[in-house]
């Protein structure tokens, strides 16, 4: 059996996860700190991801993305190829799967933090940005691990999203979600129970890890 | 010409029933400590948060050091990190992700964190806590912490300290002692300070004039002497 879709899983889910990572706890920042109309909306559309059927969602993104679209088309001019069906868009599918567990996890955590210590971090001459960074992130700490690893293991088992917008072309775009179906339609057994096991392993993994690292007490960054 | 007292505080704070304002107030004052009493729920909480700038009144005008922080009128309010107004919670509210010293660092106005440091450890001497520096802040005995709440608020270099029942948690040698070192760091800096508590010895150890608060409004006003 090849190692290719394992690898090439791993490298879209870790450039997900990093981007989910980056933006999911920018925005809960945002929605925990601000009260900006439609908050409450942004939440929803955010956590869509979690409960749309994966060809729905995939049909919104070949739609928004695809060759003919503004955005494809701008994708198209700077970049000189297109973006759907290829691994960046497995990326967006893999960072659209994790997004509203990192989102929904560390607003929680956010929430959580007692808000007398904001206050006093104010009324000691922190401007907003610095009590975010030194108060808020580092106290919601192990909500972020819980959440960054459920989104891990989230984005590492996407199928369906990704099949719709960047195809199962092997040694291109071919996940092991999706190389494991190939494998089971082919009658591959062996391959198919390779690749499963090792999936499997590292979701448990990944969430074992997020679970010991959550229990840690926080600490300062 | 008659000088501006160094706080002078007008404010109006809406409450849940019309014509039933939680707070509405001419608060003025120079150096020394003010104590503030009266019920729950008189309001002396609402106070200190709206000087401190955590809470917005409704209608009013706050200046500090001849500094206008608030004036609805004006549209102007000043965010508490802008104020220089230290607040030492009831809950005292150190960091818990911090060790003492960078608690008591967190609000040394200077660059370098070296300095933050050494300016940091030279106010947990004052308040004789230097060798709790490396602990963690939970891991404090309540008078302990209440050292270090202290050293932090100072620290930051205020122009008006605000304390909320600080004491409410110790045992009465504790507040004997913590209180004489109070009133003796805050009269060294002539810093003015207002103090709420509901505790008459706080009242005749630490201050020089005693403010009652009633259902958000001054019912008494005169100097005592500490």
């Amino acid at each position: 059996m090849t190692w290719d879709p394992l690898l090439l899983s791993l490298q879209v889910t870790s450039a997900a996860t990093v981007l989910a990572t980056i933006v999911g706890v920018a925005l809960a920042g945002l929605m925990v700190r601000s009260r900006f109309p439609g908050r409450d909306l942004l939440e929803t559309l955010l956590t869509a991801p979690m409960v749309l059927p994966p060809t729905v969602l995939g049909y919104y993104l070949l739609t928004a993305l695809g060759r003919t679209s503004i955005l494809g088309r701008a994708y198209e001019s700077v970049f000189s190829e297109p973006l759907v069906f290829t691994p960046r868009a497995a990326v967006i599918a893999g960072f659209l799967a994790a997004l509203p567990f990192v989102v929904k996890t560390t607003r929680a955590a956010m929430e959580e933090v007692d808000p007398r210590l904001t206050a006093a971090a104010a009324t000691l001459g922190a401007p907003p940005f610095r009590v975010f960074v030194t108060i808020v992130l580092p106290l919601s700490r192990s909500g972020i691990v819980a959440g960054v690893t459920l989104g891990f293991a989230r984005s590492l088992g996407d199928f369906g999203v990704t099949l719709m917008i960047a195809g199962n072309i092997p040694g291109l775009t071919q996940t092991a979600s999706l190389a494991i179906y190939d494998a089971v339609q082919a009658n591959r057994e062996a391959e198919a129970a390779g690749l499963v096991t090792v999936l499997s392993a590292f979701a448990v993994a990944a969430l074992y890890a997020g679970t010991k690292l959550a229990q840690r007490k926080p600490h300062a960054f | 010409m008659p000088s501006e007292p160094r706080l002078s505080a007008r404010l109006f704070v809406e409450g849940p029933e019309a014509g039933r304002p939680r707070l509405d107030v001419l608060f003025e004052g120079d150096g020394g400590v003010t104590a503030l009493m009266g019920p729950s729920g008189a309001g002396k909480t609402t106070l200190l948060t709206c000087l401190a700038g955590l809470l917005r009144p409704a209608r009013g005008r706050i200046a500090l050091s001849g500094e206008v922080l608030f004036d609805s009128e004006a549209s102007i309010f000043r965010p508490p990190e802008e104020r220089r107004v230290a607040l030492v919670f009831q809950s005292l509210a150190l960091f818990p992700h911090l060790s003492v010293w960078e608690n008591v660092a967190y609000g040394v106005p200077r660059r370098k964190k070296s300095e933050r440091k050494e300016v940091a450890l030279s106010w947990l001497e004052r308040t004789s806590a230097l060798h709790l520096a490396h602990r963690r802040a939970t891991a404090l005995s309540g008078g302990e912490a209440q050292r270090v709440a202290i050293a932090r608020a100072l620290a930051s270099e205020p122009r008006l300290v605000l304390l909320d029942e600080p004491f409410s948690a110790l045992h009465h040698e504790l507040r004997v002692e913590l209180g004489a070192m109070l009133r003796e760091l805050l009269a060294a800096s002539q810093l003015p300070a207002i103090l709420v508590t509901h505790d008459a010895a706080d009242v005749a150890r630490l201050a020089s004039r005693l403010v009652t608060l009633d259902a958000g409004r001054i019912t008494q006003d005169r100097s005592v002497s500490p």
